[in-house]
């Protein structure tokens, strides 16, 4: 497989072969596959045999100095046309997504996802991932790549604080966990062999299936169920945080 | 297996636990989302455990998934370390800002707000407007 490495503005240092095509299969996987994103022009060839070419700079573009050569075949060349892309502060080129962004905008929803996932109790995942795609021309690997670990770090802080209050049964968690891992290895990989349109099919209906479990659990009999369940949950949380603080005052 | 959970004891179908977790762990890994709001139905209702044993436990599964998923991205040149930078903190102080703000809205609402948006949501990503 072919393809142009350096593409992107800044002159790459050497790299050997295995660094090489991780780097050129980067850009096939998630630039390629939505051709709009790449630099194209669209050609006007005149009766006479002259042509018009027009580019269209995407937003976004990486920062630098372009040099565009219009080749008809490999001796026949046009002079480059030279121009620069500058971007300033609060834009930022986001070297590995491969677009510019103003930093402020997923800043703010990130914000604003992060507070509405905990009140609605799921994840800032569900929303986030959909809302970043559509407002940003974002590649969804990189999206899934990088919601991952900001969502690692609330998860980890809630695994401690109930291990504080022993409310983990270890060995159930830890079997499920096990086995989660294995789907966690394969999964990437697939997000990898998918187009952008492909995820946004299998999100939509993903959606759907979340929306018809929390609308299920706004159902009087869920609500009923539910007042039992967390009445049992507050008893048990408030004896475990009376052992935890009766052993704490043991030691002490 | 056998549960053990506060002096109660439950039983689970293991092979039925690892099954799921394997396909939710699929999934999520391969979308970027968490997973817990499709782990603690399954636990609850397909597993058949009760909600306070469920919470901690799944949470505890979950994160298992979210940590191999994001090496895995890492690898595969899936990451910017930009992006994360913007939106790490900005994930940091939802979490504190909500608990301020879920003392004075009903979780009722909150979730047929949920709803809706996820609807409105799920078909603008089937592109039916």
């Amino acid at each position: 497989m072919g393809s142009i490495i350096g593409s992107r503005g800044e002159l790459l240092s050497p790299m050997d072969e295995k660094e090489n095509k991780k780097r050129s299969m980067q850009l096939v996987k998630a630039r390629f596959k939505a051709l709009d994103k790449v630099i194209g022009a669209e050609v006007e060839v005149n009766p006479d045999g002259t042509y018009k070419a027009e580019i269209k700079i995407r937003t976004g573009l990486a920062p630098g100095k372009y040099n565009l050569v219009a080749a008809v075949d490999k001796n026949i060349k046009s002079q480059p046309v030279t121009f620069e892309n500058n971007i300033s502060f609060p834009l930022l080129y986001m070297s590995n997504a491969g677009t510019s962004l103003n930093l402020l905008g997923p800043f703010f929803l990130t914000l604003a996802v992060a507070i509405f996932g905990v009140l609605m109790g799921a994840g800032g995942g569900f929303l986030l991932n959909p809302l970043l795609l559509m407002l940003y021309p974002l590649p969804h690997t990189i999206v899934a790549g990088t919601v991952m670990p900001t969502v690692l770090f609330s998860q980890t802080t809630g695994v401690y604080n109930y291990s504080k209050i022993k409310f983990i049964n270890w060995r159930l968690g830890l079997t499920v966990g096990f086995s989660m891992i294995v789907g966690a290895f394969i999964g990437p990989k697939l997000t990898e062999l998918i187009t952008l349109s492909q995820y946004k099919f299998v999100f939509g209906w993903i959606l759907i299936t979340l929306a018809a479990l929390m609308l299920w659990q706004t159902m009087p009999a869920y609500i009923a169920r539910n007042k039992k369940d967390q009445a049992i949950l507050a008893e048990f949380k408030r004896k475990a945080k009376e052992a935890a603080e009766t052993k704490k005052g043991g030691i002490s | 297996m056998i549960v053990e959970f506060w002096g109660h004891e439950f039983k689970v179908n293991i092979v039925l636990a690892c099954m799921g977790g394997l396909v939710i762990a699929l999934i999520s890994s391969m979308f970027g989302f968490g997973g817990g709001p499709f782990m603690s139905p399954f636990m609850a209702v397909i597993l058949g455990l009760p909600m306070y044993v469920v919470v901690g436990s799944s949470l505890l599964a979950i994160a298992f998934n979210t940590f191999t998923a994001s090496i895995r991205h890492y690898q595969f040149g899936n990451f910017d370390v930009l992006l994360f930078a913007i939106m790490f903190p900005a994930a940091i102080m939802g979490g504190f800002i909500a608990p301020q703000i879920a003392k004075r809205v009903s979780p009722l609402v909150v979730k047929r707000v949920a709803v809706a948006g996820l609807l409105i949501l799920a078909t603008r990503l089937l592109g039916l407007w």
